[in-house]
């Protein structure tokens, strides 16, 4: 097992967690505190950017302000850890991309005009690896109180998780497995939850992404998805609301993997927001129970 | 005469902007504030109330850091490329 204390962190909040997934930022605080990790938040960070809109639009632009974004965090001598699946493939696919100094030598120039330098000193976890590896999985398990046992979840690991090859949905799956729950597998767990489609085509997103989807889930018998990234979250909750126009109640929840771990840390469900979810997630809540 | 032509002026020819209308409102976020993604007063709201502080410490609350993604906006030129136009602060359509 770690030691209590592990060392400090700096994570990347992004803008979906802090601007519509409070609940999210609430749980991730209390889990680290509970697990002993210092937080230090990453100051005056930007937009990662997007990995769809601005690096298609404009590949300088990203560049040049996820490097801005990670200089932040080699001045502090900081790793970066990151919540977001799309934060996560931006910051680190421009750190590998950063690497080669012919393309750091065309981009500080311009981070030094702000008094910024990228050198590269920064290391990219998602918490998922953070979690799993810097923690380790046996001071996680040490520091619960609760567990959902049998809470049959259904995992969402998100597209770009999938796309590196960094072995993190095993992971995913074993943090999933700590907390008591049963995971439910399905088909289409590596489908896309449909995001980088909705801004082309809505109805695609809607019908032959997100539905289909939730249709498997439902099928498996599963009574909540997990996840941890936050446009998953966002679609899937959405897609759901939009559904129920059309006759369609599927009513399951959508739960960042933090909040199921905050929970089982002690909080309670007000503490984090659990009441901010658009689908409840009164499932959950009802397996809550104290370890023995 | 096409349906699209002015008949006051038929040589103005419409500007079509080469952002997917379904980008745009996230482009000009990215511009103007940083983020793609706005904080509306809801969240503050909620934010509080959860404890959290109104704003985190990112572009959010700092508008140095919305000054210099701005700056960078134009070094690289990414307003040409978007046909942004600073005085509306929105893409030119």
């Amino acid at each position: 097992m770690r030691t209590q204390q592990v060392h400090p962190v700096m994570i990347f909040w992004g803008c979906m967690i802090s601007a519509v997934q409070p609940f999210v930022e609430k749980a991730t605080r209390f889990s680290l505190q509970r697990l002993g990790v210092a937080l230090e938040e990453m100051p005056e960070a930007t937009c990662c950017p997007d990995p769809e809109i601005s690096r298609t639009l404009g590949g300088d632009l990203w560049l040049t302000l996820a490097a801005r974004n990670l200089s932040i965090a080699n001045r502090a001598s900081r790793d970066v850890t990151v919540i977001c699946n799309g934060c996560f493939e931006t910051l680190s696919k421009a750190n590998t991309e950063l690497s080669d100094k012919a393309v750091s030598d065309k981009v500080n120039p311009i981070l030094n005009r702000h008094g910024y330098e990228y050198n590269g000193s920064s290391q990219i976890y998602h918490m998922i690896s953070f979690l799993h590896d810097v923690v380790g999985l046996e001071a996680v398990k040490s520091k619960l109180v609760q567990d959902v046992s049998g809470l049959r979840c259904s995992p969402q690991y998100g597209c770009r998780v999938l796309r590196e090859n960094l072995n993190l949905t095993p992971k995913f799956d074993r943090l999933v497995e700590i907390l008591g729950a049963e995971l439910i597998h399905t088909d289409t767990e590596r489908l896309c939850c449909g995001v980088p489609t909705m801004y082309a085509d809505p109805d695609f997103s809607l019908h032959q992404r997100s539905e289909v989807k939730l249709r498997e889930i439902k099928q498996a018998g599963a009574e909540c998805i997990t996840l941890f990234c936050p446009a998953c979250a966002e679609r899937i909750e959405r897609a759901q609301v939009a559904l129920r126009s059309e006759g369609e109640d599927f009513n399951i929840p959508v739960v960042n993997y933090l909040e199921l771990l905050a929970l089982c840390l002690g909080a309670s469900p007000s503490e984090i927001g659990a009441h901010l979810h658009r689908v409840p997630l009164d499932p959950i809540l009802e397996r809550i129970r104290k370890t023995t | 005469m096409s349906d699209e032509e002015n008949p006051l002026y038929p040589l103005r020819k419409k500007a079509v902007s080469p952002v997917p209308t379904s980008f745009q409102s996230s482009v000009a976020n990215l511009i103007n504030q940083a983020q793609v993604q706005s904080l509306l007063d809801y969240w503050i709201d909620e934010r509080t109330s959860l404890g959290l502080p109104e704003k985190p410490i990112s572009a959010y609350s700092s508008e140095k850091a919305v000054q210099q993604t701005q700056e960078i906006v134009k070094e690289v030129e990414f307003d040409r490329t978007v046909r942004f136009d600073w005085n509306k602060r929105r893409l030119r359509t």
